[in-house]
């Protein structure tokens, strides 16, 4: 099946990321397809290439950032959300003219349009967090 | 065209989701989607008339509730129970809500193709 | 067609499960994840809850997150199920709702 994941929990504080991960690798081990994952709220905060973890805990937006790459997902960061949350782009940064752009490696900045794109072409839609 | 279905279950300003769940319903509309937005636990306060949330830094939701309208939103509900157990009726909201039953929103969630709770 | 029911926080805590099982129909299930599987624990008031719900309705609780939580003696309606279930329950589904 064609499957979109929208994830909603911040990141360094909730569950919610870890579990929509483990979701995404499941779906994919069991042969379905991934349309999208699209970050909304606090989520966003995923898409920060300048998180630090300590050396015995994971690193969840790197491990984010590695998933999607390793199997060329869809990673739509939302525009709106992530401009409020400090998350950029090169582009955005110009735009707002900003000192920097923080946005890790697969995932796109996009508007919430990109979401119900998911949602008219996946058959089946899962949300995870707050 | 798809089914999305919004439930709104938070209360206003204490947190953005009142505001996510709007935007995600007016992005659906724009596309043209057949678009159910349902207000239940605390997000029946969302409704509620009077908010004045200037001296919390807070944007008045009216003008957003108001454009539902515009953007082709018709079929609005409150769930009735949600309503009853906080002493609110239809007197108290800014715009004009159906009122459903658990029941009647269970068929409802059953029938959509996407289901987004926020 | 039938809706699968995500519950994610503690029914301890919030009302999220009481919202789903308020509007779950028959055909339906409810898959507790995250805080949501303290649903499970055998013997509460919670149990009861959802027991009393269970006619009709299938309950699931993801295996990760009941043992991450010492989770072991279970209502016995509660039906263990893994990610790959949990992927299986979602097609098997028409739709799915996050309550949290």
């Amino acid at each position: 099946m064609i499957i979109s994941v929208m994830v909603t929990g911040t990141p360094a504080s909730q569950q919610s990321a870890q579990s929509a991960l483990s979701f995404c690798a499941a779906a994919l081990g069991d042969g379905h397809s991934i349309y999208r994952v699209f970050f909304y709220e606090d989520a966003v905060l995923i898409g920060s290439s300048l998180t630090v973890t300590p050396q015995d805990e994971r690193n969840l937006n790197a491990a984010w950032s590695e998933f999607i790459q390793q199997h060329q997902l869809d990673a739509v960061i939302c525009v709106a959300s992530a401009l409020k949350r400090g998350i950029l782009d090169a582009g955005e940064a110009v735009r707002y003219q900003k000192p920097a752009a923080n946005l890790a490696a697969g995932f796109d900045i996009s508007g919430l349009g990109q979401w119900v794109d998911a949602c008219l072409n996946s058959d089946r839609v899962v949300s995870f967090g707050a | 065209m798809k089914t999305l279905t919004f439930l709104a279950r938070q209360a206003p300003f204490g947190s953005s989701s009142a505001k996510a769940c709007l935007d995600m319903v007016l992005a659906s509309a724009v596309f043209e989607q057949q678009v159910n937005y349902v207000f239940l636990d605390d997000g029946v306060w969302q409704l509620v008339r009077g908010h004045a949330p200037d001296g919390i830094g807070a944007k008045n939701t009216l003008a957003a509730l108001q454009a539902l309208e515009l953007y082709g939103v018709d079929n609005v509900y409150a769930l009735d129970e949600s309503m009853t157990e906080r002493q609110l009726t239809q007197a108290h909201l800014q715009i004009p809500v159906r009122l459903c039953t658990p029941a009647e929103l269970g068929a409802m969630i059953n029938a959509s193709d996407v289901v987004t709770a926020l | 067609m039938s809706t699968l029911h995500i519950v994610s926080s503690s029914p301890f805590q919030t009302r999220a499960l009481q919202s789903a099982l308020k509007v779950a129909l028959k055909g339906d299930a409810i898959l507790l994840i995250e805080n949501g599987v303290y649903a499970a624990v055998e013997e509460t008031e919670m149990a009861q809850m959802l027991a009393g719900a269970a006619d009709g309705l299938r309950v699931y609780a993801l295996v990760e997150d009941l043992n991450a939580r010492a989770l072991s003696s279970l209502g016995k309606h509660v039906i263990k199920a893994s990610y790959t279930d949990f992927v299986q329950l979602v097609c098997q589904h028409h739709n799915s709702v996050s309550w949290s």
